[in-house]
């Protein structure tokens, strides 16, 4: 206690550090900090949201300002786009009938299938976790938009990962690289070529095929397979190497992850 | 130091943060409650500096619980990197700016690697090379923040300058 009276400012040093010790073997025992949030959660993220905002507003005007001839550039192939799509979108009209009948089919069978746009809630991006290998993020949207834990994450390249803790107005999202969870996948190409991919240390995924001679190859886009907790179709990555395990018997392949986890922006949550 | 000074200059660092991260590409954004921490540490006494890394790892305690996945983490990596530079700085001349880069570029990446070993125990599956490959743009934020903060402080705190002694 003497001790302690004569070095009180070195007494709370070490009162924090040990706090922060306990804080974190708690932490890394829940796989996560869920809970510990709520208010002071929401506190954090609003202020974050705010600042995030502004940073990013003007990083984009400034780099709109040195990127104008690019913008140009840009701008021309959307306009070329624009063209093909108008065409294209004059095409599919002529097969709108044939999408009501089998609208009215699917209702005559009572086939369940996901409507969509009620059930993704899209979300920002305010903040990526402080460690610069990881690819956890927070999003701002949270449990007031019906968020839940595990919900999926998708974006417009792919499967990104799953909500792994959730606040009312806040949700953070750990990626596909981020822990070591099987996704069983098929071939985009050949729906019957199945497989399991989980991530590996150096932030790519590998997996195996379940079939021993697999007809899988490199450079093939495998999507979910719908077992499990993702659903079916999302796009996982690109096979990037295929080689034969002779020991296990398995061909094991190498993907890339067809999302670039640095560079997303926005997310959509499947609820 | 005096909490009065310290306290409201972290907590606009603390605010600022996430503010810089959006701001500058790559990556580049320094830690600032962190770089400033460490810098300070070559300057002041254990006693003296201790207001700051007490200040700065309540923070960074805050930061981990709204932000990171594992929280705590990124304060033992500040308290080990501080005891490196105070231990490290009694046997330098803080005036000499390449020994005083090279201790503090040391304290940068302690802190990195401790960071690992914790997010590593926190079943973190990434491997030492694959994190290591991933810092030096974070890492160059925090050493350019870092020496400017020494250009500044080396000017104001030190005022009989060795280099001048026998002029």
């Amino acid at each position: 206690m003497r001790w302690i009276r004569e070095h009180k400012v070195l007494a709370a040093a070490a009162v924090i550090l040990l706090a922060a010790v306990v804080v974190f073997s708690v932490s890394a025992a829940r796989g996560g900090m869920g809970g510990v949030t709520g208010v002071f959660g929401n506190l954090y993220s609003y202020v974050e949201k705010q600042m995030t905002e502004a940073g990013r507003a003007i990083s984009e005007n400034v780099s709109g300002i040195f990127s104008y001839r690019q913008l140009q550039k840009e701008n021309e192939e959307l306009k070329e786009e624009v063209d093909q799509l108008k065409e294209e979108l004059s095409r599919l009209a002529l097969n709108e009938e044939e999408l009501s009948d089998l609208r009215e089919l699917s209702e005559a069978l009572n086939y369940d299938f996901i409507e969509g746009t009620d059930d993704i809630v899209t979300a920002t991006i305010i903040s990526f976790d402080g460690v610069n290998w990881t690819n956890i993020f927070t999003v701002n949207r949270g449990s007031d938009s019906g968020i839940e834990e595990n919900d999926v994450v998708i974006c417009g390249d792919g499967l990104v990962g799953r909500v792994s803790q959730v606040g009312d107005k806040w949700a953070r999202v750990m990626s596909l690289t981020d822990e070591s969870v099987k996704i069983s996948f098929k071939s985009r190409k050949d729906t019957d070529m199945l497989g399991i991919v989980e991530g590996t240390s150096d932030g790519e995924l590998t997996g195996y095929m379940l079939e021993e001679k697999s007809g899988i190859k490199e450079g093939d886009v495998l999507v979910t397979s719908g077992v499990g907790m993702y659903p079916d179709g999302i796009e996982i990555g690109t096979v990037s190497k295929v080689w034969y395990d002779s020991d296990s018997q398995l061909t094991r392949i190498s993907v890339k992850p067809s999302v670039d986890f640095q560079s997303l922006d926005k997310v959509s949550v499947v609820l | 130091m005096k909490y009065r000074v310290i306290v409201p200059a972290f907590a606009a660092a603390f605010v600022l943060q996430p503010f810089l991260n959006s701001l500058l590409p790559w990556n580049l954004a320094p830690e600032l409650i962190v770089s400033a921490g460490l810098m300070l540490c070559f300057f002041y006494s254990p006693e003296d500096v201790l207001p700051a890394l007490i200040t700065g790892s309540v923070l960074e305690l805050f930061q981990d619980i709204g932000a990171d996945q594992y929280a705590g983490a990124s304060v033992i990596a500040f308290a080990a990197a501080a005891a490196f530079v105070l231990a490290v700085r009694r046997f330098i001349n803080v005036e000499n700016v390449l020994m005083t880069a090279g201790v503090y570029l040391g304290a940068i990446i302690i802190d990195y690697v401790v960071t690992w070993i914790l997010y590593r125990l926190a079943v973190s599956p990434y491997s030492f090379i694959y994190a290591m490959s991933q810092i030096p743009a974070s890492a160059a934020g925090n050493f350019i923040f870092g020496m400017i903060l020494y250009f500044i402080l080396v000017r104001r705190l030190i005022k009989h300058r060795r280099d001048r002694y026998f002029r």
